[in-house]
């Protein structure tokens, strides 16, 4: 069908005419907009976040109560970061960022074929309400049973359910299907007759329900689903890799518990977490952390079905986890004539410029199966190596990814990426490294950072430019520590007076001359002379002033800290 | 008769306490109700699907992140840049959803709703179901052409809702049908999501012109049949066409 004949099918003749004069009008809005002057532009900066953050745009009210003020845009800001919205825009982000959609088929290995032995019986629902009639909402078999019109019985037989899916909803089934699928049919599989419209319903919300569609949406969210958990519980983002932690909603609840048409026998889950999920409901539509303890095969959202069922072959794992987590990619120049056998990839020349480090990465998956033999296919560990570090499995590599500052900067990169729509450019990264410093202060809380971004003057600048940056920024190097190198050189001299004086506030309330709750005098050059070095390890460890968070890595105790170990490096 | 007495003050007491704890247990049901109700028609988005619970299932998971640092924060704000933020289109996965949800909340009706568009999501520029590509953030023809008939779909849902494939739903629409003019700017603010006093009123009478030029045609479908709001379906997807409803 070429463009015209889809026009011709989607549109008619005075649509066409509507859409001409749509144009004019939207012309005429737009020419408003476009008078908008570069500078602070509180209106259209509520209007993206309230967007983005909230999924919704701001009434006539909501633009009032902001108006151009500073504080009740970063108020407003604050209180979408508090709503329960900012989970489903999270989960939007990570689904994204992670990229672990998954196709109808993923699930085929997991399918049972059989039940009791005997091929091809398996328990399968349809249900739907009657056009007419007593407009029951009626489940009957749908699998090959159906065609023996078994599972159907006279209406004075049925008997009334209240299903699992849709709490106070009651189906109609009869004595048999309830026998086999329990009083709340959770031991059946259910289809719906609109596939499109099954995968828009929403758990717990609708009589729709379809398992199929339902387990393959939340398998293939999962990771995002886990990474937004800790976002909203403010659990450091760093835990998103943590061994043992998973995170499951309803459908996966409901698909782990039952044994009619998935074999969970094959699903490999990890110990203890089918006790665990017990207590979660068939209904919850949000994600909820599970956390079973260490497990050396286990790293949060690389160990989830949907990352390691998307991403099938352990080179793709280590790519896609490289790409996607640290912001490198692997790029290299080809060889002018590949080797008719190339022999080992990682010594090769013209190929070991890549797989030097894709194929150790990729060892640390090597716990785990590839493709549909994800958990029979599972092998020994092996030891191997990353950034310089050693380990075996995904427990070590979660920790070396989460100890580079690589994983923090990659995390700013894409969330701002996310608010900005568009990347750092080459001039940006100072503002990169302070944003980076924040996050690292600030316990690796990914709500800090949004908000800290949301907040900040680039965000909330009223012009806008296109987002294909010609000059980016450079990735993210790696082997640095979190929150990049702390220890700048000391390029300029360093006065007292005039450098450190004036920051010494923040100490001199308790460290003062003469006081008489024994602390030191820090307040003059002579005194930081004594106690400078012991000041500056105080600062940097975050032990004082009272009241920090952790290693300061900006700000103005950093400021202080940096002055002083500069000053007493220069004055010996 | 002292003992009697007290008997008396005790029941009286007791009648007392029964009755207050009845009020209270009926004054609490009917503001509770009241406030869902209202929570409910003011603010779909937030009845329903759920708060989120941050509990840990099984072990603990160690201390929180860090709140704000107002002090360090105040050095990031030093830091600048003299490049703009770009244009970002909403996700096209998403817009349906997220216009529905700001007026409707969720349940058969929305999921069918949505899948009555689903067919359009990818020519939108969405993401396939495996994310190979991601979804589309900029904007060009062929996802106006795709907007064009979803806009429609959902307009019909929004303005002019009817029984058999929208239960339970009425208009949006604040004002009665007679009253064009208040229900157009009252649609072009909430699309085009920029504040009234911004909007230029000559777009007022441009969409009146469309609406009653289009008036006609949309009456010969079934499902404007005895509805006075199907008219307004057209402006509703004029708006939802213009770019700056597209643009953040």
């Amino acid at each position: 069908m070429n463009a015209n004949q889809l026009y011709s099918r989607l549109f008619r003749r005075s649509q066409v005419r509507s859409m001409l004069a749509i144009a004019g009008v939207a012309a005429t809005v737009l020419i408003t907009r476009s008078a908008q002057a570069a500078g602070p532009d509180y209106e259209m900066a509520l209007k993206r976040a309230q967007y983005l953050l909230h999924g919704t745009v701001p009434t006539d009210d909501e633009y009032a109560a902001v108006g151009s003020d500073n504080g009740s845009y970063k108020s407003a800001i604050r209180a979408f970061l508090n709503h329960s919205n900012f989970y489903s825009a999270t989960l939007r982000y990570h689904e994204i960022l992670f990229g672990t959609g998954l196709g109808d088929d993923y699930l085929t290995e997991l399918v049972r074929s059989d039940i009791d032995n005997k091929t091809n019986k398996v328990a399968k629902l349809s249900c739907n309400r009657a056009d007419s009639g007593d407009q029951r909402y009626r489940c009957q078999w749908s699998s090959q049973n159906s065609g023996r019109k078994t599972g159907t019985c006279p209406q004075a037989w049925e008997q009334a359910v209240t299903v699992f899916w849709y709490p106070g909803m009651v189906a109609w089934v009869c004595p048999e299907v309830m026998t086999t699928c329990g009083t709340d049919l959770s031991q059946c599989l259910i289809e719906y007759s609109d596939p499109a419209a099954a995968k828009n319903a929403e758990l717990g919300t609708t009589e729709i329900f379809d398992t199929h569609a339902a387990v393959t949406n939340s398998l293939s969210k999962q990771a995002a689903g886990l990474a937004t958990a800790v976002v909203m519980a403010n659990y450091p983002y760093t835990k998103i890799l943590e061994s043992g932690l998973t995170a499951v909603d309803g459908a996966i609840v409901h698909f782990m518990r039952q044994n009619q048409y998935f074999d969970m026998t094959k699903f490999n889950a990890a110990p203890g977490l089918a006790d665990l999920i017990g207590s979660i409901a068939l209904t919850d539509t949000n994600f909820r952390l599970v956390n079973v303890g260490h497990d050396p095969t286990q790293a949060g959202a690389l160990s989830t079905f949907g990352w390691l069922r998307r991403y099938e072959k352990n080179r793709s794992r280590a790519n896609q986890l490289y790409q996607r987590l640290l912001c490198r990619q692997f790029t290299s120049a080809l060889p002018r004539v590949f080797p008719a056998d190339p022999g080992n990839l990682r010594t090769t020349p013209g190929c070991m410029g890549c797989h030097s480090t894709v194929d150790p990465l990729a060892d640390f998956f090597s716990t785990w199966g590839e493709g549909g033999e994800l958990y029979t296919g599972a092998k020994a560990s092996t030891p191997s190596s990353f950034d310089n570090k050693s380990g075996a499995g995904l427990a070590d590599l979660a920790d070396i990814i989460r100890n580079d500052d690589a994983f923090a900067t990659c995390t700013v990169e894409h969330a701002w990426g996310w608010l900005m729509g568009r990347a750092f450019y080459r001039d940006e990264a100072d503002l990169r490294r302070a944003l980076t410093s924040y996050f690292v202060t600030v316990n690796y809380s990914f709500k800090e950072l949004v908000y800290a971004m949301a907040t900040h003057p680039a965000f909330i600048e009223g012009s806008r430019s296109d987002a294909t940056v010609t000059d980016p920024l450079d990735e993210p190097p790696l082997g640095q520590p979190p929150g990049g190198n702390t220890n700048l050189p000391c390029s300029k001299t360093i006065d007292f007076t005039a450098d450190i004086a004036p920051k010494l506030g923040q100490c001199t309330n308790c460290h003062f001359a003469g006081n008489k709750i024994g602390r030191q005098d820090i307040s003059s050059a002579a005194q930081m002379k004594i106690w400078g070095s012991q000041s500056v390890n105080m600062m940097a460890s975050g032990n004082m002033p009272p009241g920090q968070a952790g290693p300061p890595l900006i700000g103005p105790v950093w400021d202080l800290k940096e002055a002083v170990r500069c000053w007493v490096a220069q004055n010996p | 008769m002292v003992a009697s007495g007290n008997r008396q003050v005790g029941r009286a007491w007791l009648r007392q306490a029964l009755n207050s704890a009845l009020l209270a247990i009926f004054a609490q049901c009917l503001s509770g109700c009241y406030m869902y109700n209202f929570m409910k028609h003011k603010s779909p988005t937030s009845s329903v699907s759920t708060t989120f619970n941050g509990t840990v299932v099984g072990q603990p998971l160690g201390n929180a992140a860090g709140g704000p640092n107002e002090a360090a924060l105040a050095q990031v704000y030093l830091v600048g840049t003299t490049h703009a933020p770009a244009a970002v289109r909403p996700d096209p996965d998403l817009f349906v959803r997220r216009l529905l949800r700001q007026y409707r909340s969720e349940g058969s009706a929305v999921a069918h709703q949505i899948g009555k568009v689903d067919q359009f999501r990818l020519l939108l520029g969405g993401a396939p179901q495996d994310f190979a590509t991601n979804p589309q953030t900029t904007y060009d023809a062929t996802s106006l052409l795709a907007v064009s008939k979803v806009a429609d779909e959902v307009c019909r849902a929004l303005v002019a809702p009817n029984a058999s494939e929208h239960p339970g739903w009425s208009t949006i629409l604040p004002h009665p049908a007679d009253q064009e003019f208040s229900n157009i700017s009252w649609m072009a603010q909430r699309f085009l999501g920029i504040p009234s006093a911004k909007i230029d009123p000559a777009i007022y009478p441009k969409l009146q012109a469309i609406m009653v030029a289009e008036e006609p045609i949309v009456a010969t479908n079934w499902w404007a049949a005895n509805n006075p709001f199907a008219k307004y379906i057209v402006v509703c997807s004029a708006l939802n066409l213009s770019a700056s409803s597209l643009y953040h």
